[in-house]
C-alpha cells in the first residue's frame, strides 16, 4: 500500500472519507429525524471503536 | 464621565465569569481524564499510564486552585453588582449554592489532599478512590451550578409573592425544564477540552522528537476520547437547540440571524452578519444558501422565524448572540472534521506520523476552552433582557451601588486576574516543556510560596524518581 502523502488512491480515500463525515454529521444533527439520527450516532461510535484497534506507524512523516 | 452602573455591573460580572469558567470546564475535563488513566494503570500496571497521571496531575491542581478561587468571588458580585437578584431569587439559588458547598466542595476538599499528595502514602486503590471522588466533585459542581443557571433560564417551581421568589415545588427547581438537556451538553464540552488539551500536548511532544511514548499514548487517548464525545456532543447540542427555540425563542432567532418574522425560503446560514439593532436589519450579510433551511428546518425551503417576532424590548443583542453560537458551533464543525480525519489516519496507521495532522492538534489545544466560551455567551447574552427569563429584568436585578465603586472594583478584578493568567500560563507551559520524566511522583509541600517559586528549586526534579518508561 502506498502510504506517500498525495497519491491519486489516497486522494481518493481522504474525499470519500470527507463525504462520510459530512455525511454522518448531517444525520447526527437530525437534519433525517431524531430516529436516524440516534442509529448514525451508534453507528458513528461503533465504526469508531472498531477504528481504534488498529495499529499504528511509530516513525513521523513530512 | 458618566458611566453606567448597571452597564459596568455586566461588564464586571462578564469578565469574572468568563474567566472563571474557562477553569472549571479543564479541571471537570482533566479529573475525569485521570480517572480514567489511573484506572488503567491500575488495571495494566503499565508505567506510561502512571506517568501520565503524574504529568497532568500538575496541570489540573493549578487549573482547580485558580477555578475554586474565582468562582467564590461570583458569590460576592451577586451581593456588589446584582444584590436585587439576591434579594428576590436567594431563595431559590441560595439552596443550590449552598448544596454545592456541600456535596462536591466538601468531596473534592476531603479527597484532593490524598490525590495530590497521597500516591505514595495511601494503597494505590485508596488512591484511586480518591481521584474519582474528585472527579465526581467536579461533576457535581456542574449539575448544581447547571441547575441554578438554567433555573434562571427556564424557572420553574416558584411562584412571586410580595417581589420575591417562593419555591413551591424544590424539585422543578432543580430538575427545571432546560437542565436536563444543558447539563450532558456542558459535561461533554468539559470532556471534550480535556481531550483536546491532552491530544494537543501530546501532538507537540510528537513534533518535537520528545517523550515519544508519552506522546503517542496521549495522542491516541484523546484524539478517541474527543471523537466519541464530539459525535455526542453534536447529538446532545441539537436536541438542546430544538428545546431552547421552545422555551427561549428569541434568543434562537438572534442566534440565526434573521430578522424578520419569516425569512426567505430557502434559508441560508449566515457565517457573517452585520447586525444593525436599531433599525432591526442586518446591515451586511454572507452565509451559504439553503443551508439554513436544511440544518434548521430539516427541510430543502423551510422558513425561519427572525427576531422581529420579539418585541423590541425584550430582544437580546443580536451581535453577542450570533458571535457566540458562530464561535461554539464553527469550532465544533472543525473539531468533527478533526475527529474524522483522526478516524481516516488511524486506519491506514498514520495517527501519529502524520506532521500536518499533529499540527492541527496542536492548533486545537485550546479549541474547547473557547468553543466553551463561545457557548456561555450564547446561553447568557441570549436570555438577555432577562436575568431570570421571563421574571426579572437584568436592569431591574442591579445594586444600588455608585459606579465609581463598580469600575474600580472591575480594574482590581482586572489586574488580579490578568496575573492569574500568566502565572497559570507561566507554570502550564514550564511543565509542559520539562517534560514528563521530570514531573514528581507527587506533589511536595514547599511551606513557603516565596521558597518555591525561587528558579532553583521550580528548575529542580523535586520527590522520588519517576519511573522511565522510554
Amino acid at each position: 500500500m502506498d502510504k506517500a502523502p498525495i497519491s491519486l488512491f489516497g486522494s481518493i480515500g481522504a474525499v470519500a472519507a470527507m463525504l462520510l463525515g459530512t455525511a454522518f454529521f448531517f444525520t447526527i444533527i437530525g437534519v433525517f429525524g431524531l430516529s436516524v439520527s440516534i442509529a448514525a450516532l451508534v453507528l458513528f461510535l461503533a465504526l469508531a471503536v472498531f477504528i481504534f484497534r488498529r495499529p499504528q506507524d511509530q516513525e513521523t512523516r513530512p | 464621565m458618566n458611566l453606567d452602573p448597571a452597564l459596568l455591573a455586566r461588564i464586571q460580572f462578564g469578565f469574572t465569569v468568563s474567566f472563571h469558567i474557562i477553569f472549571p470546564t479543564i479541571s471537570i475535563g482533566l479529573a475525569m481524564f485521570l480517572a480514567i488513566i489511573e484506572g488503567l494503570w491500575l488495571k495494566t500496571k503499565d508505567p506510561l499510564y502512571l506517568q501520565i497521571y503524574r504529568f497532568w496531575l500538575g496541570i489540573f491542581a493549578m487549573a482547580f486552585g485558580v477555578g475554586v478561587v474565582t468562582g467564590i468571588v461570583l458569590s460576592f458580585e451577586f451581593g456588589l453588582a446584582f444584590a436585587k437578584f439576591g434579594q428576590m431569587a436567594g431563595p431559590a439559588i441560595g439552596p443550590m449554592i449552598a448544596l454545592e458547598v456541600l456535596t462536591s466542595f466538601f468531596l473534592e476538599a476531603g479527597f484532593l489532599g490524598i490525590m495530590l499528595f497521597g500516591l505514595h502514602r495511601v494503597g494505590p486503590k485508596l488512591h484511586f478512590f480518591a481521584t474519582c471522588m474528585v472527579a465526581l466533585g467536579t461533576l457535581l459542581s456542574a449539575s448544581w451550578i447547571l441547575s441554578a443557571n438554567s433555573w434562571m433560564q427556564t424557572p420553574d417551581g416558584t411562584a412571586i409573592e410580595n417581589g420575591h421568589v417562593v419555591v413551591t415545588d424544590w424539585l422543578k427547581v432543580v430538575v427545571n425544564p432546560s437542565w436536563l438537556y444543558r447539563l450532558p451538553h456542558m459535561l461533554a464540552a468539559a470532556y471534550i477540552t480535556g481531550s483536546f488539551l491532552v491530544a494537543g500536548v501530546g501532538a507537540w511532544y510528537l513534533l518535537r522528537g520528545e517523550h515519544l511514548a508519552f506522546g503517542r499514548r496521549t495522542v491516541s487517548m484523546g484524539t478517541a476520547f474527543a471523537t466519541i464525545l464530539i459525535a455526542a456532543q453534536v447529538f446532545l447540542g441539537d436536541i438542546l437547540y430544538g428545546k431552547m427555540v421552545q422555551f427561549q425563542p428569541a434568543k434562537m432567532q438572534a442566534a440565526e440571524g434573521f430578522w424578520e418574522k419569516q425569512s426567505q425560503s430557502p434559508a441560508p446560514y449566515y457565517w457573517i452578519i452585520v447586525p444593525d439593532q436599531e433599525r432591526q436589519r442586518n446591515r451586511f450579510e454572507l452565509g451559504v444558501p439553503v443551508l439554513g433551511s436544511i440544518w434548521l428546518t430539516h427541510s430543502l425551503d423551510g422558513r425561519v422565524e427572525g427576531l422581529k417576532n420579539t418585541p423590541t424590548d425584550r430582544q437580546p443583542q443580536m451581535g453577542w448572540v450570533f458571535y457566540g453560537f458562530r464561535v461554539m458551533y464553527g469550532i465544533a464543525i472543525i473539531m468533527f472534521s478533526v475527529a474524522v480525519a483522526s478516524l481516516w489516519l488511524r486506519w491506514w496507521g498514520r495517527l501519529f506520523t502524520t506532521r500536518w495532522f499533529l499540527r492541527t492538534l496542536v492548533v486545537m489545544t485550546p479549541s474547547g476552552v473557547v468553543a466553551t466560551l463561545g457557548g456561555w455567551y450564547l446561553a447568557e447574552t441570549g436570555r438577555q433582557p432577562w436575568v431570570i427569563y421571563g421574571i426579572l429584568r437584568t436592569i431591574d436585578a442591579v445594586s444600588p451601588v455608585p459606579a465609581d465603586a463598580l469600575l474600580s472594583s472591575l480594574i482590581a478584578f482586572i489586574c488580579i486576574y490578568a496575573l492569574f493568567m500568566t502565572a497559570f500560563l507561566l507554570f502550564a507551559v514550564r511543565l509542559i516543556r520539562r517534560g514528563p520524566q521530570a514531573a514528581p511522583a507527587q506533589a511536595e509541600a514547599s511551606g513557603s510560596l516565596k521558597h518555591a517559586l525561587k528558579a532553583s528549586v521550580m528548575n529542580a526534579h523535586g520527590g522520588p524518581k519517576p519511573v522511565a518508561v522510554e
